[in-house]
């Protein structure tokens, strides 16, 4: 730390500004326009008048960018001289073509898309806002490699379905990991969707940067901060779900005659609230009568961000907000020939559940976040997190029972990071992180432990020679499983990026995930659904991945035209916990039971054939997903995975469509099948969205048709996906 | 003529329209679809208990009784939860020498384990068999729209073994 320090003084001293002024080709300024020394964590984001200044860069060659959302992204190269302003203007085009991309989750520090070395796919605010998304998995659906499983995100076939327990995919807010305390899921309604600023997906294990849960990879959601003059935005929608289309099903389920509604609406301001501090807060309440029967949600959501700028270089970012949602959750279905209706599973001759649950869940979290430019070189950053969540039945008559008969759960805990950069082109970060959790569940045995703290300690280190950039990554975790019993896991990875011109580079990556088995994994004692008993000997899953790919951006008269990325994989995965039936308990069990190896490749395209009038983006995944134990496919994995899309914009009219293709899994698991009918019955995905629009005086109207062909379709045994439904979005920017 | 050089822009204009309608319907309302209505026939079962009265337990020990059939042999009592591959009576008489039950809408094929279930106990997997259709080797057919029969003998002091012996189906 001395020698940090040391360091630290030695370099303060040797320091230079860059100022200057973003503006459009038409003189307009561009306020909010981002300028950051690219590998580095200086920048500054325009004010009103478009001008920008990073006042501390320490001494030394860097290449700038510009970016604004809507315009061309500009990248200078500059030299940084001792006691010296360097001016530097930026003109931005504003074209639609497409732009670097800047990407945080696979190093912990800002960088170009171009040099990280790992497969991440980023969707934009506009991506979201575009689409109407409504939350998280909605947004996912759209990304190149993913697949929604029920509920459950499959990043490149890393976890299949578990039946809701234990995520594999870690899910970070602003840097932060969130998970929920009580089963390790992911909560997809935590952040509203119109304060993301974008979503970064990392397709591989990221153990090493974020610790236990990065199994499979990363969903980072990054929030946007508030704008420079007050700014209202309110959007409203509404439609329906089409009438069933098979009589057999509109046979047996009355209200599937008539269109089902959904709605919602959403209301966000952000301002300035003095020279130094600002704030946004939003509000949204949704309504989803669903295309199934008795899986209906409403949803009040009130999530809001301050920042208060303490100084020139450092400031203060508190997130926090409340949801409470209640829903019946359909959990399977009647048999193939009545498929709209929960079923029943008759466990003897007195004994029936339903294939559906009904519940209040509220979620509660709160995230301050302390940043501080300790120096040129150093950046000081210390977060905090608390995540609640109460989960009450309801009865009969729709009220909520005692939370003594559903589950109460918090997360709490935080991390300092360091980030160093002793010379431009090395970039070393260190930190530290510790959490704990408490959970009280009737779905845990009465001799669940509550609790399963966890320390960590990573540190990563980057040194550019040349045209080389390395990666070196350790982190060391510790997880209390129970009194007196810890579980210890070193996660390193390595990486390599090669630039191979301007506009190319090839990458090379090893990195390895693991994933500690969650409280209720191992404790969980139930027989409201299924009967499940507990195994509190569970050991934690792990994987290890490989990587080769490249990734180029071709200028065609000065400007990058499309993107794209091709990578080859291979994981493998040992230990993975999956329910399997066991006939001498007579019950399902979490069991530690597949050896596997993913092998695949995936490519990816983002193209502007007529910039600023049409755009596509494509991107195929294969997956050849073995399960090594029993020489099998393993189950609930598609081996083909298409997902596509394209904008028009013709006079005022702006229309889209996606579609997204998956083959029907190899394999699904049979067991599901011993309880509940035709569970062992699958299908492949055809699923297209369309949507067209129009602006008129600030108000902007769009229809959207969701899985216009009306394809029927399993999302996971035994329930049905989404029919065709159609919506009016309306909204508008004050 | 004169008509014709009207309508001919307008036609061109519009048949890429009307193509890109009768694809874009053609595609639609595919993917997944129920099953067809299964075909069915009739099973009559006569059941004579041995011994009869003095093999029957008492009321108390009997938690359930009913004919099963099933269209795969079991290897544990777990396997009488596959519902979705079986069917049963509803609870058949206690106390009686012997009973004929009729089961309609039976779905056709073949069914190689079949026979009276007892529950034994309140835990949910406390079934034995108690006798089982022994005729053609234990497994018959049910063909659409015909009426299939058989019989069983139970014994509550000698049931089958269970898991049964494996079975070859021809």
């Amino acid at each position: 730390m001395l020698w940090i320090l040391a360091g630290t003084d030695a370099v303060r001293a040797q320091h230079g500004a860059v100022a200057g002024r973003v503006t459009s080709s038409t003189g307009d300024p561009l306020p909010g326009a981002n300028v950051v020394l690219l590998g580095t964590t200086y920048g500054d984001a325009a004010a009103l008048d478009g001008t920008y200044r990073i006042g501390t860069a320490p001494v030394g060659s860097y290449r700038i960018q510009a970016s604004s959302l809507g315009f061309a992204t500009e990248i200078r190269q500059i030299d940084v001289a001792a006691n010296e302003t360097i001016l530097v203007d930026f003109v931005l085009e504003p074209i639609e073509i497409e732009s670097r991309e800047i990407v945080v989750t696979t190093t912990r520090h800002t960088a170009d898309a171009g040099d990280i070395p790992a497969s991440v796919s980023v969707l934009t605010a506009e991506d979201l806002v575009v689409r109407n998304v409504l939350s998280l998995d909605d947004a996912l659906q759209y990304v190149p490699g993913v697949q929604l499983t029920g509920n459950e995100v499959n990043i490149r076939g890393s976890s299949g379905f578990s039946y809701n327990t234990g995520s594999r995919i870690l899910l970070l807010v602003d840097g932060m990991p969130m998970l929920s305390p009580d089963a390790e899921r992911i909560p997809f309604d935590l952040i509203p969707v119109h304060q993301i600023e974008r979503i970064e997906v990392l397709k591989g294990p990221g153990s090493a940067l974020y610790g236990g849960g990065a199994l499979g990879g990363i969903i980072h959601i990054l929030t946007k901060t508030y704008p420079a003059k007050p700014e209202t935005f309110v959007e409203a929608y509404g439609g329906a779900y089409q009438p069933a289309h098979h009589a057999v099903w509109r046979r047996q389920w009355e209200a599937s005659k008539k269109p089902r509604p959904l709605g919602g609406i959403a209301i966000n301001h952000a301002r300035p609230l003095s020279p130094n501090t600002g704030l946004w807060a939003n509000l949204t309440y949704r309504y989803d009568a669903s295309h199934l029967n008795m899986n209906s949600s409403r949803s009040l959501q009130g999530f809001s961000k301050f920042t208060w700028r303490t100084s020139p270089d450092s400031h203060v970012n508190i997130l926090a907000g409340v949801n409470r949602k209640t829903r019946d959750t359909f959990i399977y279905w009647n048999g193939a020939r009545d498929a709209l209706n929960p079923g029943s599973t008759n466990l003897g001759s007195s004994i029936s559940s339903s294939g559906t649950s009904d519940n209040r869940t509220q979620h509660v979290s709160l995230m301050p976040a302390y940043t501080n430019a300790l120096s040129t070189s150093t950046l000081f950053q210390a977060k905090a997190r608390l995540f609640g969540i109460f989960i009450q039945p309801l009865d009969d008559e729709k009220k909520p029972r005692p939370l003594s008969k559903g589950t109460i759960g918090f997360r709490y805990g935080g991390e300092v990071q360091l980030d160093y950069e002793p010379a431009p082109g090395r970039y070393i970060v260190a930190g530290v992180s510790g959490d704990a959790n408490f959970t009280n569940s009737s779905f845990s045995g009465a001799d669940a432990p509550r609790s399963q703290p966890e320390i960590a300690a990573f540190t990563q280190w980057e040194e550019e020679i040349g045209r080389i950039k390395i990666t070196g990554g350790l982190r060391f975790d510790t997880y209390r499983i129970r009194q007196g019993q810890t579980l210890r896991k070193l996660s390193p990875r390595a990486s390599a990026t090669i630039s191979m011109g301007p506009s190319w580079t090839v990458r090379l990556a090893y990195g390895e995930g693991f994933r500690a088995p969650s409280v209720l994994e191992r404790f969980v004692e139930s027989s409201d659904h299924l009967p499940i008993v507990s195994n509190p000997d569970l050991k934690p899953e792990t994987s290890r991945s490989y990587e080769i790919g490249v990734r180029g951006q071709p200028l065609f008269g000065g400007a990058p035209l499309f993107t794209i990325d091709a990578a080859l994989f291979l994981s493998q995965y040992r230990e993975i916990i999956e329910p399997k039936f066991t006939p001498e308990e007579r019950a399902f069990r979490f069991t530690n039971f597949t050896r596997a190896r993913i092998a695949g490749g995936e490519l990816e395209l983002r193209a502007h054939i007529l910039p600023g009038r049409a755009s596509l983006h494509a991107g195929y995944t294969y997956l050849d997903a073995q399960d090594l134990e029993t020489e099998e496919s393993l189950a609930f994995r598609s081996a083909h995975l298409l997902k596509t899309g394209a904008t028009l914009t013709v006079g005022p009219l702006e229309s889209g469509v996606d579609l997204r293709l998956a083959s029907a899994p190899e394999r699904v698991d049979s067991d599901f099948a011993r309880f509940i009918a035709d569970a062992e019955l699958s299908s492949p995905i055809q699923v297209m969205d369309v949507r067209i629009g129009s602006s008129w005086r600030g108000i902007r109207a769009t229809l959207h048709i969701r899985n216009a062909l009306n394809y029927h379709y399993l999302s996971r045994p035994a329930l049905l996906g989404s029919t065709r439904h159609a919506f009016l979005q309306i909204s508008t920017r004050m | 003529m004169f008509r014709r050089t009207l309508l001919l822009p307008c036609s061109a204009a519009l048949l890429p329209g009307v193509l890109f309608l009768a694809v874009f319907l053609a595609a639609c309302d595919q993917g997944f679809v129920p099953p067809e209505d299964p075909l069915t026939g009739t099973l009559i079962v006569d059941i004579a208990y041995e011994n009869y009265p003095e093999t029957w337990p008492p009321t108390e020990e009997i938690y359930e009784l009913l004919f099963v059939a099933l269209r795969f042999v079991p290897k544990d009592t777990a396997d009488f939860l596959q519902l979705n591959r079986l069917i049963f009576s509803e609870r058949l008489q206690f106390h009686v020498e012997r009973q004929t039950v009729t089961l309609n809408s039976v779905r056709t094929g073949v069914y190689p384990y079949s026979g009276v279930a007892h529950k034994y106990g309140p835990d949910l997997f406390a079934w034995r068999p108690i006798g089982l259709v022994e005729e053609g080797g234990g497994i018959f057919v049910i063909s659409p729209g015909e009426t299939t029969r058989v019989s069983v003998s139970a014994d509550f002091l000698d049931p089958p073994p269970f898991p049964p012996p494996e079975i070859e189906i021809q």
